[in-house]
């Protein structure tokens, strides 16, 4: 009876402490009815859920809504986990070295600049690789040997391990690393000096004379003087470009100390350094267009002096549209107008004029100095499009870039034209694209290099005009102020040829070069400019054999000064 | 039911719709697309079909393929049987091409490249259809793109007077070049500036005139 009671009390408790929710009593009580002498019976039947514990339990589970929710977060989780790195492509790392300029071409890959390892480390060294195998590549240069895993910022130099801010990665089998490998590690690979402030897009190798500047914005009658002081003597050339005015600054090798500066002014709204394309050049926006820019050299060419002030004409007058770039993949529409605020202004030198302004004058007419004449010259392919290609891995999209390179230095460097490439880099514009850039550069030439399969197996060289498919007669001299796009080469039919005879002839001066007589053919790229235009096809680029003769570096010289005569020849004849 | 027995219903129904959508794609490109017959095999019939619809006897034709030694085209006589359809005997001259030169010059086009459609208008312009053999495994440049174009342009003008335009098509759709040089924008009239100075048939023979009774006018060979 003892012995029932209490069973009976200690059940009591337990239903008691069960409803009440104290578990650690609930524990001790179901203990205590063990310890009891409660029988098996007794015992399942306790098992037996009761009312209130059933509810008990069902809020002790997880419940349905959360796990909803937590499914969901996992869901999400994965996908972002699994989802491709989101990839972009970048700007220009511009590295400068004592007599050479190269573009490297940056990704952006979740945000953060990356540049191709391979190439980077190229510049300062040989590197071969040792090992490349289940993400970690083992690198040679000289004496030091570098080791890189895909998705670690850990890189080991020798025995040592240096962190990057972020990993590396391999992109289309490409080993990418990101900028600040150019200040964390890069120093530790060579001997040369590395001038590289971090976040930069520019980088200085070796013993290269940087410049800088200054700039100081002042009130003048009628307008502001924007004074750029640079830390030594600079030859400039001044162009307008959509609305802007842009000053080359030659060959020097600057580093800005604000690439961007902001002006509360009437007259100029900004300017900002530029060297995207491995040509240093400050942007300067004005606030409207209708505004007079002169500019001229002072302090024996160590500064810019840019007056800009208001043009004291009746606004009527002053009417001039600044161009306007075509809408990219467009492949109808109207070549822009001849006249117009984008044509390249001026060559201000140290010696540039001051010479007083027309009235109404717009800012590409404003500054009378002599105006450098402009030649386009376009390399064929880029990006992805490598055109043809030789037996020992020559592609007609690096053969026609570093060709064009080549010309644009020997066509620079003669101070008689300025030189504008229609790509530079991995770009790979479209063909309306490169005839828009063309167009608003209003060029006294175009050029348009290629290669391909000429049949020999000796050098050769074929010169092409522009021949519609359809072979429509040529437009009338007289032409109106709109042109279709599609025949915007017609006008120029007769100065393309004349062009393509003196290329040709010039060509002809080199030895061991066979010289194809200009021929007309149907060339998309020179269909839609509005300029003498001529194609040059460089042969043989094929498969069957090897490119050595074509990408000889004297080769290429003779045939760059050739068609630098040629075009000099045609600027002669212009002026 | 319960009420969480619904919501995941309700959560995995659409789920269930995908993924039976989605099997019954599966299933129908790996047991039954593929049993169709493919894309080749109807050009292939229809060029036999070209090739087979010999009404008239066999005439010379005038083949044009480029030397690129000379930067030209060059002709080459063969004997062709052709068919009384416009645009059968388009077809059958390019594929003649297709099928390469017998006397040591180049090819135009590349042996890959096939005749999709043909469709002859009755300006007579004729709308070519290659496949896109015809640019993937091609050598590209200016010269072997302009010589591929005219070997087709002035081949079909040559033996076929009722042609005279060739619109380009490739996949039937415009494009704008044949690999980055050519211009395939517009119709190209024949040209016979590139055909090399003195270059006959080949063989002396007289090109081909068109069979008794055909008239310029429209005419289709396309695929079904």
């Amino acid at each position: 009876m003892d012995s029932d009671r209490k069973i009976q009390t200690a059940k009591a408790e337990r239903n008691e402490l069960e409803y009440t929710g104290q578990e650690s009593r609930y524990e001790a009580a179901r203990k205590l009815t063990r310890e009891a002498g409660m029988g098996t019976e007794a015992a399942m039947e306790n098992k037996k859920p009761k009312p209130g514990a059933t509810s008990r339990l069902r809020d002790r589970r997880i419940p349905f809504r959360r796990k909803s929710a937590l499914a969901a977060i996992l869901t999400v989780g994965a996908i972002v986990w699994l989802w491709p790195a989101r990839r972009a492509r970048g700007d220009n790392l511009v590295v400068y070295l004592p007599n050479a300029r190269q573009l490297v071409p940056i990704q952006i890959v979740d945000n953060t600049r990356y540049v191709p390892l391979i190439k980077v480390l190229s510049l300062v060294a040989t590197a071969s690789v040792l090992e490349e195998k289940r993400g970690t590549l083992k690198l040679s240069l000289g004496d030091d040997r570098l080791e890189l895993h895909d998705g670690n910022n850990k890189v080991k130099i020798d025995r040592h391990d240096i962190r990057l801010l972020n990993p590396v990665r391999v992109e289309d089998s490409q080993w990418l690393v990101p900028l600040d490998f150019l200040d964390s590690i890069l120093p530790h690979l060579t001997t040369q000096i590395i001038h590289y402030r971090a976040g930069d897009e520019r980088i200085f190798l070796g013993n290269v004379n940087t410049l800088t500047f200054s700039a100081h914005l002042s009130p003048i009658s009628n307008g502001d003087r924007l004074d750029v002081q640079f830390t030594a003597p600079v030859i400039v050339q001044t162009a307008s470009t959509n609305g802007n005015w842009v000053i080359f600054l030659g060959d020097k090798a600057l580093m800005p100390l604000e690439a961007q500066m902001k002006f509360q002014s009437r007259f100029i709204s900004g300017m900002r350094f530029d060297d995207q394309d491995g040509v240093p050049k400050l942007i300067i926006t004005p606030t409207e267009a209708n505004l007079n820019f002169n500019p001229s050299m002072a302090d024996g060419g160590k500064t810019l002096q840019m007056d800009v002030t208001q043009a004291p004409t009746p606004p009527a007058q002053a009417a001039t549209v600044a161009p306007k770039v075509p809408a990219q993949g467009a492949t109808a529409g109207t070549a822009p107008a001849a006249a117009a605020a984008g044509q390249p202004a001026t060559g201000a030198t140290s010696s540039a004029s001051n010479a007083p302004q027309a009235p109404g004058a717009s800012p590409a007419a404003a500054a009378a100095a002599p105006v450098l004449p402009v030649v386009v010259i376009d390399p064929g392919h880029g990006g992805s499009d490598a055109g043809g290609h030789s037996s020992d891995g020559v592609t007609e999209r690096d053969l026609v870039a570093a060709f064009a390179e080549r010309a644009r230095a020997a066509l620079t460097a003669t101070r008689k034209v300025r030189v504008v490439l229609t790509r530079t880099g991995s770009s790979d514009p479209t063909l309306d694209e490169r005839d828009g850039m063309a167009n608003l550069s209003h060029p006294i030439a175009f050029l348009t290099l290629h290669a391909g399969d000429l049949g020999g197996a000796s050098p050769a060289i074929a010169v092409y005009t522009y021949q519609a498919p359809s072979q429509p007669a040529p437009l009338a001299v007289s032409r109106t102020l709109f042109v279709p796009w599609d025949e915007a080469q017609q006008a120029h039919l007769a100065r393309s040829r004349d062009l393509a005879n003196s290329v040709a002839q010039q060509l002809g001066h080199i030895q061991n070069l066979e010289i194809r007589s200009p021929e007309a053919a149907p060339v998309r790229q020179l269909r839609s400019v509005d300029a003498p235009a001529v194609a040059l096809e460089l042969g043989t680029l094929a498969p069957r054999q090897d490119a050595s003769a074509l990408t000889a570096a004297p080769f290429q010289d003779q045939l760059a000064n050739a068609i630098t005569q040629a075009v000099l020849a045609l600027v002669q004849g212009a002026s | 039911m319960s009420r969480r027995t619904i919501i995941l219903l309700l959560v995995m129904l659409p789920v269930l719709v995908v993924g039976s959508l989605y099997l019954r794609s599966l299933v129908r490109w790996a047991f039954f697309e593929r049993r169709r017959p493919p894309d080749t095999v109807a050009r292939a019939q229809l060029d036999q079909a070209a090739l087979q619809a010999s009404a008239g006897p066999t005439q010379t034709v005038t083949l044009y393929f480029p030397s690129y030694a000379e930067g030209k085209l060059r002709g080459e006589a063969r004997p062709i049987a052709l068919a009384t359809d416009p645009a059968d005997r388009v077809r059958q001259i390019v594929l003649a091409l297709i099928e390469g030169p017998k006397q040591g010059t180049g090819s135009a086009l590349s042996a890959s490249a096939d005749v999709r459609g043909v469709f002859v208008t009755a300006d007579g312009t004729v709308y070519l259809d290659l496949s896109s053999g015809a640019t993937g495994d091609f050598n590209p440049g200016i010269e072997s793109e302009t010589l591929a174009v005219y070997s087709v342009v002035d081949s079909l003008a040559a033996n076929l007077p009722e042609v005279k335009r060739v619109q380009f098509l490739v996949q039937g759709q415009e494009v704008d070049t044949l690999d980055g040089h050519a211009d395939l924008t517009a119709p190209f009239a024949p040209d016979t500036s590139w055909v090399e100075s003195g270059a006959g048939a080949g063989q002396g023979e007289s090109p081909a005139t068109p069979s008794s009774g055909q008239t310029p006018g429209l005419g289709t060979s396309g695929n079904p």
